[in-house]
Formats: structure tokens, C-alpha cells, sequence
């Protein structure tokens, strides 16, 4: 196998050390099998809830379509998931210079485009140009805001230069995908989105495209000049399948092989069903209660904390997340290194939580239930979007366990658009909503002064302080020590609850072997992927289908794989 | 009749431009627009939101966007998708013939269950198969569509597992035999076709039954029976043709039921066709492709309207003297 594992040991020093673990990483659930040995041949078929944007990485912004192109183009070197070690891509290997300012990328000899052209160094530093474009309007743009130049060497060497030393240096080198340049080279920036590339790409990856019909499937194959060596399924087909009831009767009568991200509503089924398994680890997105910090009910900060400790969280995950998920903590999710295992969560502690409110000057003075104080009652609503079912039972279930403490919720179900809109102009009292997180430790856009998202209007100056300091901090154990101070401070203001850490839940069907999935995404490793023989269920060959070889004779394609 | 048509044509511009201009403004009043998607990522820089509001035109006035819009509409240029990054001329190409494959199929399943039930039901009333057939369809008739989808794709593709649970085609189409592309086409419209037509069958059996009842009563139908006639060829030749008249009208009437029905079919079977389209576009604002399948929507029920009004006059040839009198 060729999984070779990178360890950046120390950010500064020139890092090549190879930390190759032996096996890789194809240590998956299969206990105690016997060595299957790959084979090629078979399909993957794959059910997606939603048809894909584009297929030109970047003015894409949907996921369905990254798990297809993903797959199509490559990256020089591609993360593991920590998210600050990468593996070899297109690139073997990579090496920091003397002042660590720059990176050159070694491009593993005779990869090519899907169309035959050789891929080189042009492409990379061509792409960086495409993706920087404003008229592009790339989401992830100020990822490149610290490279300063890419240049070409020689054809297989590319090279990286930063105006400073910081921690996601390799990341930010990774992040956009070398585009075919004898393609695109003389389209304006403005026309690219509209290329035929963006519907029908030219990859350089394990797999090439065959087809796309919208809203019905998308059809990738087996690229067999792949220099890295070719993956061993033949064919992924991606069906668009948007009603939930179709998708969960096709997993389990056979139709598809792998609904990825399903809810956890359909947990308790698929893990009892027979032929399936169910993948599941924390995942990049959480669920929390944000508290209006202007809102005179919700100033006082015992006020905040007394409501983290009354609700239960630990019964939420297990009653509607199926406990499929980990109760949150603080604000930098485990995916991410900032992440500091130590800060214990509240405890769900009814009793502290009055005496906290009763402290606070919240008392039951006119015996109706309710605590008030100078007159004024301890009710507020909670907000939530309505397309959100479990959201919805989360505050429902909140409005139950504060009304122990004598707290009064007036659930407040919204439109999403409207529910955003109420949050960013501040114009809520509590709500019940979710972030889906990067991979960089920073949370300038949660808390910063005058911050789009700072809707909790966090306010702690040393809180801020510290924030700002870390976000700069090159040291990288320095840096764990600055957030981990910081993200105590957030913690004991409570401008949030913070809920849980969602995991991220893939169905797959047993025929499939080493099917690595983790916080990388579901598709890890899918060119190592591979159904043994004898266990094959369709006879899909490669390169049979009309798009891939017109012209030729269809001999080939008359197998009737049933 | 020409004449007609022209001016019932005529008519349907100022509609059209109307309901499109409503449409237009109301969904810019929908809070959020087509970079609200990114509001769930707290990381995305504000500074690449806006350049892309402003790459997408949306930094402008409402109104400077409105004739922007109706100008490169008038000209038959719908525009460009923000969500599929494509011409909408090209999504609406893909989608159309779906959509029509799957309504006209229904509207088929409408129309010769119904007039057979409801034959048959006349026929033999208040026979078992009469009194059976009435039940079924109250029964057929007051079930929800989707919920009527859902429970034939438990029953058929789950348990059963005799029809395919969703999509157009099988996933390995492309490596079947022609005979065998076909019957794949044919089980795939099953289910779709009649979760969305079955209960249109039901009310058109009930409109049959009784339009067929009250002719058999006329007397010319006695007339027919007293000269020796076949009781076959008084009932379908004389009788049928008379009791069908009230079914074109509802016919012509079924077509917009089938575009909004279809919505929620079309999602639940996986059919890529404009009820999906229109959706989708709907939750994440991509104005230009609401409006244009909008657009698209409202000709189709305008045409179908028109249409039964002609084969109205086919089947009733009062219809046409009076049109020619006026």
C-alpha cells in the first residue's frame, strides 16, 4: 500500500521526516477476518440527498459535488484527518526551506491529465492565479492571503512562498486544486464557471469522469493510466435520491451501496439491518444554545451558566441524537489540535443551577412558577429553523428542563433564512442553531469585536485578548496553551451552550473491504477501496462506457450486469 | 376557432408578465439571498461574501435587478443559474420532458382508469364491483399523494421488491439491450404515475359514473335501445360520447394539479423534473430559476386550459356553433 503517513513534527525546522506506521492506515472494523486480498472490478453506487452545483472546483459550494471531484482531482499532498499532517497526493513529497518561507513540492513523474496531457508544475501555479481571481469569487480565497508567489521550477518541482511563518503553511498550500491549464489557459476568469470543463472535467486524479445527468446520476471510472496505480473499483455511480424514505429502502434492498451523512434519526435502523454497516466519529459540526448577551434576562453570566447546568445534554444526545454524538464542551470542536480534552463540561446539576439563579437575584417571589426579579419574569423564547427537525425537539425538550428551574421558553420555530436574519441583526433572545467548522483553530468570527457572527456579543476583553495572541502564535504548543486559557474564559461566560459535537454517520454495504472513513470525509481512501472476488456484484468494465472511448466497438458493453 | 385561439394567446402575455413580476418580487422579499448557504460556516471571510454578491449582481437596486431581469427576459434569455452554474435554458431543457413524460403518463392513468371505473361502475350499478369500486375510490381519492408514493414504494420496492424505488432508469442502463431499456423505462414510471394519477382516477370514475347514469336515463338512449341496438354500441357509442363531455373540462383542469402535484411526487421517486427544479431553487434563492420555471409552469397551464377548450369543441360540436355565432 501506498499510505505512506507525514508527520510535521515542529513547525520551523526543515521538515522531511518520513513517519511511514507501517500498515497505513486501512485499519478498519473488520475484526479478526482473514487477509481479503483486493481485487479490481465491481460499482460503488452512491446515493447523494442533493444533484451537485459544478464540477470546477472553485465556485463550487456543495458538498455533494466535492465528493465527486475530490476523486477526479487531486492534490499535490492531501490531509489526514488531524488536519495538520498531510499525506502524498499528486506529490510525493515536499520540503520546507532554510527560513521555512517556502515549500517546493516534488510532483510524482508521469501523472497526466484525464485527456492525455502530462501534468506539471504550470498547472499548479496556474491554478493558484484561477482561484486567487476576483471575478472567480472563491469562498476559501483568504487562504491564500500569505503565499506571496508560485513558481514552477522545472516541470516537476513547484514552489511555495510565504510572507511569514505560521502554522498552516502546507494547508494553505493544498487548498486549491491544480487546474488543467492547456484547457483553461486563455479563458477569461469570468468565463470559467461557465467552461464545458465545469460539467464535464478533465482531472488528473485516481478517477476520470464519464457522465453527469442532472438531477439523476453522476457516473465517475477507474482512471487505469493512473501512475500512483489504478483504484480498484471500476466504476462510482452517484445517484441524486433527494427523499429520505427512498434513500434508507435503497440502502437496504441493495439498490445503493452507501447513503453518506445520513441523520441520526435513522441510526437505531441501520445498525440493526442486516448486510450494512454503519460508519460513525465525530464529525466538523455542533449544536448549541447562543444567549443574547444585550438581552437584560441574559446579562449576568450566572444567569447563563445556571441555564447550561439545568439542561441536560447527555439525555438530549441519547433521546434525539441516538447517542450519536459527544457532549460539547467549548468552542473548538475535537477535530481541531487547538481542541483541549480537558475542559470538563458543565455538569447537569438542577440544584446548582437554582442556587446560581437564586444568587443571581432570580427568586420566585410571587410563587407562579416562574422566577422574576424587580418585576420582570425569567421568560424568554428560543429560536430555531424550522427545517431542522431535531432542532426543534432539542428546544422542546430545553422548554421542559428549564421550566424544573423556574425558567419560562416560548419556542420560537422559524424559516432558516429568517432565523439567520434574526440572529446576525441580534434581534433573539436565546436560539438554538449549528456551526459547521474548518479545519484552522480561530474563532475571531464567532467572538471578534464587530464580527459578522459575534450575534452573542461576547465581550470579555481578555478573552479577546488572548484570542487574537493564539491566532498569531507560531509556536503550535504555545498556541494550545493561549487557547486553551481562552476557551476556558468562553467557557465560564457562557455566551454558549454548547450542546454536542455531531458524528458524522455513513451506511455502507459489507461487500466493500478497507473502507477507511474518518473527520477527512468518507472518502479517505477510496482508491484503496475494493470488493474481493467472488463477492463482485456488478460486471461494469472500465472505459466501456460511450463518453470515455467514442468510436470504439461495444463488444465490451453488452455484459448486462444483473 | 383560429381567431380564437389567437385571442385567448393574446390574453395570457399580460398574465404571464404579471404573475412573473409578482414572483419576482416577492422572493426578493424572502429574507436571505443566494449566499446565505454560507452563513453556517462561521469561518468564510464577509469580504468574499460581498464579492460574490457583487459578482452575481446582487449589489444592486431592487429595481436596477428587476429590468435587468425583464430585459434579458423579453428577449428570451432566462438567464443564468447561481445554484447549478449553467443557463437556465439548459436546466429547463433537461427538465421539461420529465416532467411531461410523467404528467402526460398520469394524466393517461387519469383518464382511461377513471372512464373505465366509472363505465363499468354505471353499467352494473349497485353491483358488488359497483359498491366496491365506490369505496375504492374515496378511499384513492382522499389519500395524500406523497403518502400514497411513500407507501407503494414500501410495499413494492421494499417489501415486494418488484418495482425500482426511485429514479428514471436502473443504474446500469446504459449497459442494457434496447427491449430491455424500455421495460426499465416502463418499471420505473410505474409507481411515480400512479401515485401521482391515481387519485385524479378516483374523482373522474365519480364524475363517469354519474354523467353515465344520467345518460342512459335520456331518452334517446331508450330510442336506441327500442330499435334493436346492441346494448355494447348504445353504451359506448351513444352514451359514452355524451357523459365524456364533462371529463375533457376536467381533463384541461388536472393539468395544473399535475405540476403542483408533481412537486412532491418528483422529490419522493427521485424524477428529475421541474417540481424538483423549482424547489430546489426556492430554498436556496436562486431567483433567476424560480422565475423561469415559474414562467415555464404557467405556460403549460395556460396551454392545457386551451387545449381542453379545443377538445371541447371536438367532442361537442354545440360548442362550436355557438363560438361561431358570437
Amino acid at each position: 500500500m501506498r499510505t505512506g503517513v507525514w508527520h510535521v513534527a515542529a513547525i520551523g525546522a526543515v521538515m522531511f521526516s518520513i513517519g511511514c506506521g507501517g500498515g497505513g492506515s486501512g485499519d478498519v472494523g473488520d475484526t479478526g477476518a482473514p487477509e481479503l486480498q483486493p481485487a479490481d472490478g465491481d460499482m460503488l453506487v452512491v446515493g447523494l440527498e442533493v444533484d451537485l452545483d459544478t464540477m470546477f472546483p472553485p465556485t463550487s459550494n456543495s458538498v455533494s459535488s466535492s465528493d465527486v471531484y475530490g476523486n477526479i482531482y487531486w492534490y499535490l499532498m492531501r490531509s489526514n484527518p488531524d488536519f495538520i499532517t498531510v499525506r502524498p497526493g499528486l506529490a510525493d513529497s515536499f520540503r520546507f526551506s532554510e527560513d521555512s518561507l517556502s515549500i517546493d513540492f516534488f510532483i510524482h513523474p508521469g501523472i497526466t491529465w484525464h485527456d492525455g496531457e502530462p501534468f506539471t508544475a504550470d498547472d499548479v501555479v496556474f491554478a493558484h492565479d484561477v482561484c486567487k481571481a476576483p471575478e472567480i469569487g472563491w469562498s476559501a480565497v483568504d487562504w491564500l492571503d500569505h503565499i506571496t508567489s508560485v513558481e514552477a521550477l522545472d516541470p516537476l518541482t513547484v514552489r511555495f512562498t510565504f510572507d511569514e511563518l505560521y502554522m498552516y503553511q502546507l494547508q494553505d498550500a493544498n487548498v486549491c486544486y491544480p487546474l488543467p491549464k492547456h484547457i483553461l489557459g486563455e479563458v477569461p476568469f469570468a468565463d470559467m464557471s461557465e467552461h464545458p470543463i465545469a460539467r464535464e472535467p478533465v482531472g488528473n486524479g485516481p478517477f476520470r469522469f464519464v457522465s453527469w445527468e442532472s438531477g439523476q446520476e453522476v457516473v465517475i471510472e477507474a482512471n487505469p493510466d493512473f501512475a500512483l496505480g489504478r483504484p480498484h473499483l471500476n466504476r462510482v455511480t452517484f445517484r441524486i435520491i433527494p427523499d429520505q424514505t427512498s434513500l434508507v429502502t435503497q440502502i437496504q434492498n441493495g439498490d445503493i451501496d452507501l447513503w453518506t451523512r445520513f441523520g441520526p434519526a435513522f441510526y437505531p435502523q441501520l445498525s440493526e439491518a442486516p448486510g450494512l454497516t454503519v460508519h460513525s466519529y465525530p464529525g466538523r459540526s455542533y449544536t448549541y444554545v447562543a444567549w443574547n448577551r444585550l438581552d437584560p434576562l441574559l446579562e449576568d453570566k450566572r444567569v447563563r451558566q445556571a441555564l447550561t447546568m439545568a439542561i441536560d445534554r447527555q439525555q438530549i444526545v441519547d433521546a434525539l441524537v441516538y447517542g450519536q454524538a459527544t457532549v460539547g464542551t467549548q468552542p473548538l470542536i475535537s477535530t481541531i489540535w487547538a481542541h483541549d480534552p480537558t475542559i470538563e463540561p458543565y455538569p447537569f446539576d438542577q440544584e446548582r443551577a437554582r442556587a446560581l439563579l437564586d444568587e443571581a437575584g432570580w427568586t420566585d417571589s410571587n410563587g407562579d412558577g416562574v422566577r422574576d426579579k424587580d418585576g420582570r419574569e425569567l421568560k424568554f423564547q428560543m429560536a430555531t429553523n424550522s427545517n431542522n427537525r431535531m432542532r426543534v425537539d432539542i428546544v422542546t425538550v430545553i422548554q421542559q428542563q428549564l421550566k424544573d428551574v423556574g425558567v419560562e421558553v416560548t419556542p420560537n420555530v422559524l424559516e432558516f433564512n429568517t432565523f439567520i436574519d434574526q440572529l446576525l441583526s441580534k434581534d433573539y433572545q436565546s436560539a438554538v442553531g449549528g456551526w459547521s467548522v474548518g479545519i484552522k483553530a480561530s474563532l475571531t468570527s464567532l467572538f471578534g469585536k464587530d464580527a459578522l457572527f459575534n450575534f452573542v456579543s461576547a465581550d470579555n476583553e481578555r478573552m479577546l485578548e488572548l484570542m487574537a495572541q493564539a491566532e498569531l502564535e507560531r509556536d503550535m504548543e504555545k498556541a494550545k496553551r493561549l487557547w486553551s486559557e481562552m476557551q476556558r474564559i468562553a467557557v465560564d461566560e457562557s455566551y454558549y451552550t454548547y450542546l454536542f459535537q455531531l458524528n458524522d454517520l455513513h451506511v455502507i454495504n459489507e461487500r466493500f473491504e478497507n473502507t477507511d472513513m474518518n473527520a477527512y470525509g468518507w472518502s479517505f481512501n477510496l482508491e484503496e477501496w475494493f470488493v474481493p472476488e467472488g463477492r463482485q456484484r456488478y460486471n461494469v468494465p472500465v472505459g466501456a462506457s460511450p463518453m470515455a472511448e467514442a468510436g470504439q466497438g461495444s463488444g465490451a458493453a453488452s455484459s448486462t450486469g444483473r | 376557432m383560429t381567431g380564437y385561439i389567437i385571442k385567448r394567446t393574446l390574453q395570457a402575455i399580460p398574465i404571464l408578465l404579471g404573475a412573473s413580476t409578482i414572483i419576482f418580487f416577492l422572493m426578493h422579499a424572502a429574507p436571505g439571498d443566494p449566499t446565505s448557504i454560507y452563513l453556517a460556516d462561521p469561518n468564510i471571510d464577509p469580504a468574499v461574501i460581498e464579492q460574490m454578491r457583487r459578482n452575481l449582481g446582487l449589489d444592486q437596486p431592487i429595481h436596477i435587478q428587476y429590468f435587468r431581469w425583464i430585459s434579458s427576459f423579453l428577449t428570451g434569455d432566462f438567464g443564468y443559474s447561481f445554484s447549478q452554474h449553467r443557463p437556465i435554458s439548459d436546466i429547463l431543457k433537461d427538465a421539461i420532458p420529465n416532467t411531461l413524460l410523467l404528467s402526460s403518463v398520469a394524466l393517461i392513468v387519469i383518464f382511461i382508469v377513471g372512464v373505465v371505473v366509472g363505465t363499468i361502475q354505471a353499467v352494473r350499478q349497485y353491483s358488488w364491483m359497483d359498491n366496491t369500486a365506490t369505496v375504492a375510490s374515496f378511499f384513492f381519492y382522499s389519500m395524500p399523494s406523497f403518502w400514497f408514493g411513500l407507501m407503494l414504494i414500501l410495499l413494492f420496492a421494499y417489501k415486494l421488491q418488484l418495482l425500482p424505488a426511485s429514479q428514471m432508469t436502473a443504474v446500469d442502463y446504459e449497459f442494457m439491450s434496447g427491449s430491455d431499456k424500455l421495460v426499465d423505462r416502463a418499471k420505473h414510471l410505474i409507481m411515480p404515475s400512479l401515485a401521482l394519477g391515481l387519485g385524479g382516477a378516483a374523482a373522474v370514475a365519480r364524475y363517469m359514473r354519474s354523467g353515465m347514469l344520467e345518460q342512459i336515463r335520456q331518452d334517446y338512449v331508450r330510442t336506441a335501445r327500442a330499435k334493436g341496438l346492441d346494448e355494447r354500441k348504445v353504451v359506448f357509442k351513444h352514451a359514452m360520447r355524451n357523459a365524456l363531455i364533462p371529463i375533457i373540462t376536467l381533463l384541461g383542469l388536472y393539468i395544473p394539479f399535475l405540476m403542483s402535484g408533481a412537486v412532491l411526487i418528483e422529490t419522493i421517486f427521485a424524477w428529475p423534473g421541474m417540481g424538483r427544479t423549482i424547489i430546489g431553487a426556492i430554498f436556496q434563492r436562486d431567483y433567476p430559476v424560480v422565475l423561469a420555471s415559474a414562467f415555464v409552469i404557467s405556460i403549460l397551464v395556460i396551454a392545457g386550459n386551451l387545449v381542453a377548450d379545443i377538445l371541447y369543441s371536438v367532442v361537442d360540436p354545440r360548442v362550436r356553433v355557438e363560438e361561431a355565432e358570437a
